[in-house]
């Protein structure tokens, strides 16, 4: 139940339905999404199918774990399958409702000058991760109506007995949720493109590598999915495609990596809480990446397939890379969002609680998947104790390091000091033009976009793409 | 010699999302894509701390090799559902067990 609450009603949502929603209008100079009547149901339709789904929790539970594997889930599973399915599959029409939305908003709604060229790369982010959530998300709804229909019907697809085979629906399951791990981190990665410029001074290094290389994980991300079944029966040569198309993936991540780097570089950098979360995550993902190369890699793969190695390598990516990058992108649009600043030492200090508790619970789940520790275990040999208990011990420091910001976020929306329209003197059109909370359409006026993005140093050169 | 100090006109704060209306009918139904937001950011927040716990949960049941069992039992009170964590003899009195994975 973890997994199923954390992906599909945390992670998916998280940035896009959150940050973006607020910002992306902001961002490009107009008054609202393109569709704001689908945008209100899509939240709508997200807390019916959280409903849905909290009721399975209470009744009981899901024993599949998130993948929902058949034939477990369709034949042997006595809990709740069904259920959870369900909320997931309602959930699924709010994140391709929002997609679309974005989506046309940014063709059709941008200000006078706001080109493609001068898009902020929060925006550019955003519309690569509304490509995957239209196109992808459907694949999904279908595999859970499939299962559905072989678990109430036994319709046969997934079950050999009646000419199906099971990993068939391992294929459709990951031919989504491959794409859905970069819906949840292609938004970090945009929020963190927008912190770095704005505190290290500069205008973002290469523009239009790190705008492309959102687009190139976006299409590259759906060639990927067979590295989730090295170890099911798959050919042998598929599995080698798949795997060097695995390692693909890591191109453009890594070009928007160097490109932060190059960016801080030389850079007057302050360390305000937003930019210390943008550290946590370049350095956290970077250690989540480099660790799925080594989960592509088909030798060491099936030596840690299904260990805490992959626990270990996705938690890196998913809450080192994506949840540090929501945490370091509420406090950097606190201010726009509640017209209040928080108590920046706070911040310093949780954001660094987390980063400790971080690394002290998930760093010894990847010694522990390397000598061995499997996956959805309760038990195990007495030899893992000490790494486990280091992990529970880390967990701890990192809730505390959760709940703080909590507090003092709420307090701040009340109590905090009003703020200026520009806290951090930061370049974009959300700070620049519109006030602080904005109004209910935005802009007081409409604004003209006349150079481009991250015009930090107010030169002004114009990149040109496309 | 005294200076009367008037006191300070009262600004009154500039129409914003927040303050333009009041009332649950103006969030539930409003078409704002910023009051949107902050419905998400309260929802999604609430999600992350319902897995937080499920993870928590987990954390404690791996404290020990033979697993602490986490279980949610219900007393003789019906208003008392608690969560309780212990060795192996409490999950027998109380098999509701709840999937934490």
């Amino acid at each position: 139940m973890h997994g199923i609450i954390m992906v599909f009603f945390f992670l998916v949502p998280s940035i896009p339905a959150t940050l973006g929603n607020f910002l992306i209008p902001l961002m490009i100079g107009a008054r609202d999404l393109a569709f704001p009547r689908i945008n209100l149901l899509s939240w709508y339709i997200y807390i019916v199918g959280g409903v849905v789904a909290l009721t399975a929790v209470v009744r009981g539970g899901v024993d599949t774990g998130w993948t929902f594997y058949a034939p477990f889930s369709t034949t042997y599973s006595n809990t709740h399958v069904l259920l959870a399915a369900t909320g997931i599959f309602v959930a699924g029409f709010s994140s391709i409702l929002t997609g679309l939305n974005f989506i046309v908003t940014v063709h059709k709604m941008r200000a006078p000058g706001m080109t493609w060229s001068r898009l902020p790369l929060f925006v550019w982010g955003h519309y690569a991760t509304s490509l995957i959530q239209v196109l992808g998300t459907p694949v999904i709804a279908i595999t859970l109506v499939l299962l559905g229909l072989e678990r109430i019907l036994h319709a046969g697809i997934f079950d050999p007995n009646d000419g199906g085979d099971p990993v068939l629906f391992q294929h459709l399951f990951w031919f989504y949720s491959h794409p859905a791990v970069y819906i949840m981190i292609l938004p970090g990665m945009a929020v963190v493109s927008e912190i770095v410029a704005c505190f290290s001074r500069k205008a973002i290094f290469g523009y239009g590598f790190v705008a492309f290389s959102s687009v190139a994980i976006a299409v590259l991300g759906f060639l990927v999915w067979g590295h989730h079944l090295f170890v099911a029966g798959q050919s042998m040569y598929a599995s080698m495609v798949f795997s060097f198309l695995s390692f693909v993936v890591a191109v453009p991540s890594a070009i928007k990596v160097f490109n932060w780097t190059a960016t801080m570089y030389k850079g007057s950098i302050s360390y305000e809480t937003p930019m210390l979360y943008a550290f946590g995550f370049i350095g956290l993902f970077t250690i989540g990446g480099l660790t799925g190369l080594f989960l592509a890699t088909m030798a060491i793969d099936v030596h840690v397939t299904d260990t805490y190695f992959v626990i270990a390598h996705f938690h890196y990516v998913m809450v080192g890379g994506m949840v540090m990058a929501y945490m370091g992108g509420l406090h950097f649009w606190f201010p726009k969002i509640t017209g209040r600043l928080y108590p920046e030492n706070w911040g310093r200090l949780a954001a660094m609680i987390v980063f400790v508790g971080f690394n002290l619970t998930f760093f010894p789940q990847f010694i522990l998947g390397y000598q061995g520790m499997p996956r959805r275990y309760a038990s195990y040999p007495p030899e893992f104790q000490t790494l486990h208990v280091m992990s529970t011990a880390g967990a701890s420091v990192l809730a505390v390091g959760y709940i703080i910001p909590l507090i003092y976020l709420t307090w701040a929306w009340k109590y905090g000091p009003v703020s200026p329209q520009n806290p951090w003197n930061a370049k974009g059109l959300e700070w620049e033009k519109s006030p602080t909370p904005p109004p209910t359409f935005n802009f007081d006026t409409q604004p003209i976009v006349t150079e481009p993005a991250y015009n930090y140093s107010g030169t002004g050169e114009e990149v040109e793409i496309g | 010699m005294s200076t009367t100090l008037s006191p300070p006109p009262r600004i009154e704060p500039r129409p914003n999302y927040l303050n333009v209306d009041y009332g649950w009918r103006s969030w539930l139904f409003t078409t704002d894509h910023k009051r949107i937001a902050l419905l998400y950011l309260f929802s999604i927040t609430a999600f992350f701390f319902v897995g937080g716990i499920f993870a928590v949960m987990m954390r404690i049941n791996l404290l020990q090799p033979e697993g602490v069992s986490v279980t949610i039992h219900t007393t003789s009170c019906s208003l008392c559902t608690g969560l309780s964590w212990s060795s192996s003899s409490w999950s027998r009195r109380f098999p509701r067990h709840w999937e934490i994975f």
